[in-house]
């Protein structure tokens, strides 16, 4: 466990590698920074009072829900096999490339992260959630995985040094804030000139039968659960279930927004769009870090249409813009 | 200078797809399409295959002198309809469902096999070049044709071609000819692969799954599956009973009286497989080695004669049976074709047609010492390989020959696992030491950890020993020679170490140190051998004696370099992204040794 910790803080700004200092508890270096250790799993959150309010109202949240869960993935083929399936995470796996340096934020318990661990890749998980980050940590020492690091810590005031990652994946995170803006620059000041930023967000017309849904069951209760895919599934485990239920249907904070909004955001700081999702077609050879030369026609309808594009909204409708810094 | 008749044999539509070039009635190369296109059993049209196959011999299509097609796409129509017919008025649903695609994409079969082929290079006439044999005769051609022996009976035993399951026929010579067909539904392949279904595995790429999974169970539903599921006659003939199986009429294998017969339901593929599953891969495996071997007990009879046997078709890739039949001693000598699946069916369709065509000019003499080389696919030099490397920003170094297989040895007796790509690739579904994961046999862990931590895949699948020839005696119960990894035999008494291995139940066996070398020992202490020798495979040879000097065990654990669910690596590319996205410790590419803890460090 030291080394891994002596090389962790390496990649971290402001913590001196010399004369580190650490036991199950504690973890210090000679400049006098001081951070708990719960369960391997190191605190670096620092507060924030402008942000502070939502920040600590989620941290009590996801700390009782642990999303995505890994229910009964019990070894890292079953993980390969089960992240396999969805064509994003398989591009995903396939085009990273080798060796990279990735920052995950709102890795959740850190399925992602750990399944993008092979190909020798560094693999920086964050979330506010604990005890799901201890679950991805626990996964990951089960796994033998040891290129994956999973980390407590603030967005806004991520520890991490400047220009460091080649990858920046934040999917179904930032909305969750209380700016998610300042929470885009944030971490887009950690990826590296030429890398590459994968953000998706709540939309704010796919999100809309969610939000339908949310009003029913707040009137019927258990009894209307058979509107949601997923809680209708008797496939899958009911503590799944529930914690699927919780992270669409009871977050304290969510803010949506429309495709446009964010990609202002991307143009302020000058990235260079590379696949916008769903919008983009996708498929198994779709090269999603390679720059877009067609333009999207009929954009707003086209952004309109997921108000009524059932099977976009029952994935929690989501969008993920990817781009080049 | 005579000039050169160049046939391209060619299988697709159905399972694996594959081409094969034979000149002047010698096999050239033969590729199968998954290798190069990277989705596995791929059965479309082998495009790539026989472009790969035109440049590497600095061909174009113009001076393939003829295609041969492995099947009869008519006979095939004829059957399905025969089938629907008979079944009446059940499966009509199937029929419209499937019906129209055949109509569209099968019946038109020789007008798509000529625009596939145009697709490749314009051609004038190129109809008159294209020919067309008989599925089991394709199959029976690519086992006597490449086999030693001038005269032999030919077994083929699969799914299902155009509507024979079952043929024997008599090799002599340049001549082959059919004596005994069994016609669909009763096939013995299909048969197998009901269970491979009912197991919740893939059909047609799950079978080795079921064979590997026998031997944790008992085979106590053996007696069932001959009463209830099939007929066998006295003569080796059978008959299914049709009661049971859905797949001449439904979209599927079997169904409900399937499950009520066995009182359980179709195991789901993330169902944990219990005893039960096991107890089923047993009963199917012994059942299917009693009805091969009623046959073959048949044929003997029929030809008392004829001291040879050859063997092809999806079912002689069933080693285990293939291991019964040789003790048996029904024949003195075997020959089973390494790429004995559809696949294969490119090469005998080529070669039968050589043969045919040339019929009485072509008197072949084979000598008894005759060897088959199932490498026929690509090859890439040491400078291409650099070129990948260099490209993915490897870092390796290059040693010679004789100083590779010393390192790599020590290596291997460190517990390395290696990925190990050399020479021509193989064709057939076995990885036979050119596309290979291998590791130290002598290591209890071994097969857990290429299972579960290299290759992503089920923790019992068993492995396959490589021997130095000159040492099978010393740990296997096998008299026989066995290149192509398709022979099974029981390891030696005196290497075995926990001999009690019945008082564990199910996957309980593998925990024990079953034998000297546990990791390709099975837990009925059989073992699927690949034996080596010098003159076949050089390279692998000298690795093994390297690793025998060093370890005193002339045996090396050897399995198909790929991970679950994708096709074996082709290329040097496949070759290094299969080894980073695994848990392989050094990738052996030519004569460059790449170290995974040296890639991409900071």
């Amino acid at each position: 466990m030291t080394d891994r910790f002596k090389k962790l803080s390496t990649y971290l700004k402001g913590i001196n590698n010399k004369d580190i200092e650490f036991d199950k508890n504690f973890f210090s270096d000679s400049e006098n920074n001081f951070f708990l250790i719960n369960n391997q799993i190191p605190n670096f959150f620092i507060g924030d009072t402008e942000t502070s309010q939502v920040t600590n109202l989620q941290d009590k949240f996801y700390n009782e829900i642990k999303f995505p869960n890994y229910d009964d993935l019990d070894d890292f083929s079953l993980l390969i096999d089960k992240a396999k399936k969805s064509i994003f995470a398989k591009i995903l796996d396939e085009q990273i490339l080798f060796g990279s340096k990735i920052l995950e934020v709102g890795c959740g318990t850190g399925q992602l992260s750990n399944f993008l661990s092979r190909y020798k890749r560094k693999i920086f998980g964050v979330d506010l959630s604990e005890n799901s980050l201890i679950m991805g940590d626990d996964f990951r020492i089960k796994s033998g995985i040891e290129n994956v690091y999973f980390m407590k810590m603030n967005l806004f005031r991520l520890l991490f040094k400047d220009e460091y990652f080649d990858y920046i994946i934040s999917i179904g995170c930032l909305h969750h804030t209380q700016d998610p803006k300042k929470a885009f620059f944030s971490i887009e000041k950690k990826l590296k000139k030429g890398g590459f930023l994968v953000l998706g967000l709540y939309h704010k017309y796919g999100r809309i039968y969610t939000k339908i849904r949310k009003r029913i069951f707040s009137l019927l209760g258990k009894k209307a659960f058979f509107l949601d895919k997923y809680l209708r599934d008797k496939n899958i485990s009911y503590e799944k279930r529930l914690t699927w239920y919780r992270d669409q249907y009871k977050s304290p904070h969510e803010i949506s927004y429309t495709i446009q909004e964010v990609l202002e955001w991307f143009k302020e700081k000058n990235l260079k769009i590379t696949k916008i999702l769903p919008l983009d077609d996708l498929n198994e050879y779709s090269d999603i870090f390679k720059k877009k030369n067609n333009k999207i026609k009929n954009f707003t309808l086209k952004e309109m249409m997921l108000a009524l594009n059932v099977n976009h909204a029952s994935e929690g409708g989501l969008f993920t813009i990817i781009a080049e810094k | 200078m005579r000039k050169n008749i160049n046939i391209i044999g060619i299988s697709c539509y159905y399972h694996d797809s594959a081409a094969t070039l034979v000149q002047n009635g010698n096999v050239i190369n033969a590729i199968q399409e998954e290798r190069l296109t990277r989705i596995k059993h791929d059965s479309s049209f082998p495009t790539n295959s026989i472009k790969k196959i035109l440049e590497i011999n600095n061909l174009s299509l113009k001076e393939i002198d003829y295609f041969v097609f492995y099947e009869k796409p008519f006979v095939k129509f004829e059957r399905l309809m025969d089938t629907y017919v008979s079944f009446a008025p059940n499966g009509i649903k199937s029929y419209l469902k499937s019906m129209p695609l055949w109509i569209g994409e099968k019946l038109f079969q020789k007008k798509n096999l000529i625009s596939q082929l145009n697709k490749i290079e314009k051609i004038k006439n190129i109809e008159k070049k294209l020919k067309f044999s008989e599925h089991h005769l394709s199959h029976a051609a690519s086992a006597f044709y490449p086999s030693p022996f001038s005269e032999a009976v030919i077994l083929t035993i699969d799914g299902v071609g155009e509507k024979v399951t079952t043929s024997i026929a008599v090799g002599k010579d340049s001549d082959i000819s059919i004596k005994k067909e069994i016609h669909f539904p009763h096939s013995l392949g299909l048969l197998y692969s009901s269970f491979t279904h009912f197991l919740g595995f893939k059909v047609n790429d799950g079978e080795y799954k079921v064979m590997g999974l026998a031997p944790y169970g008992d085979p106590i539903f053996k007696d069932l599956i001959l009463k209830e599921l099939i007929d066998v006659k006295e003569d080796g003939s059978y008959r299914l009973n049709m009661k049971y199986f859905e797949f001449a009429t439904g979209l599927q294998m079997v169904g409900k009286k399937f499950e009520i017969l066995f009182n359980s339901k179709i195991r789901k593929p993330t169902e944990k497989i219990n005893k039960f599953h096991m107890n089923i891969a047993a009963s199917i495996q012994l059942a299917l080695e009693e009805i091969v071997l009623n046959i073959i007990k048949n044929i003997k009879l029929n030809y008392p004669k004829i001291e040879n046997l050859c063997l092809a078709g999806g079912v002689a890739l069933n080693c285990v049976a293939n291991g019964k039949i040789l003790e048996s001693k029904l024949f003195k000598n075997i020959w089973i074709q390494p790429a004995a699946g559809d696949a294969g069916g490119s090469l005998g369709s080529a070669l039968g047609y050589w043969y045919k065509k040339n019929h009485s000019e072509n008197i072949i003499n084979k000598s008894k010492n005759q060897y088959f080389d199932p490498r026929l696919g690509t090859s890439y030099t040491n400078d291409e390989i650099k070129k990948i490397l260099d490209k993915y920003k490897s870092t390796y170094i290059c040693v010679d020959n004789d100083e590779l297989s010393k390192h790599v040895a020590s290596l291997l007796s460190n517990k390395k696992v290696i990925g190990w790509f050399q020479d021509k690739m193989e064709f057939g579904p076995r990885a036979l030491g050119s596309r290979s994961i291998i590791a130290d046999p002598r290591d209890s862990e071994m097969q857990k950890k290429i299972n579960m931590k290299v290759k992503y895949r089920e923790g019992f699948r068993p492995f396959a020993p490589i021997v130095l020839e000159e040492h099978l005696k010393e740990y296997f119960d096998l008299d026989h020679y066995s290149p192509y990894m398709l022979l099974v035999g029981k390891v030696k008494e005196n290497q075995v170490i926990e001999k009690n291995l019945d008082k564990f139940s199910g996957f309980e066996k593998l925990k024990n140190i079953k034998s000297t070398i546990p990791a390709v020992t099975h837990v009925n202490y059989s073992a699927r051998i690949q034996s080596v020798n010098k003159l076949q495979n050089p390279k692998l040879y000298s690795l093994l004696n390297e690793f025998y000097k060093i370890s005193n065990v002339p045996v090396l654990v050897n399995t198909s370099f790929n991970l679950k669910d994708e096709p074996i690596v082709e290329n040097p590319e496949d070759a290094f992204r299969c080894f980073m996205g695994s848990g392989l410790d050094y990738l052996i590419c030519g004569n460059f040794i790449i170290n995974k803890e040296d890639q991409y460090n900071d």
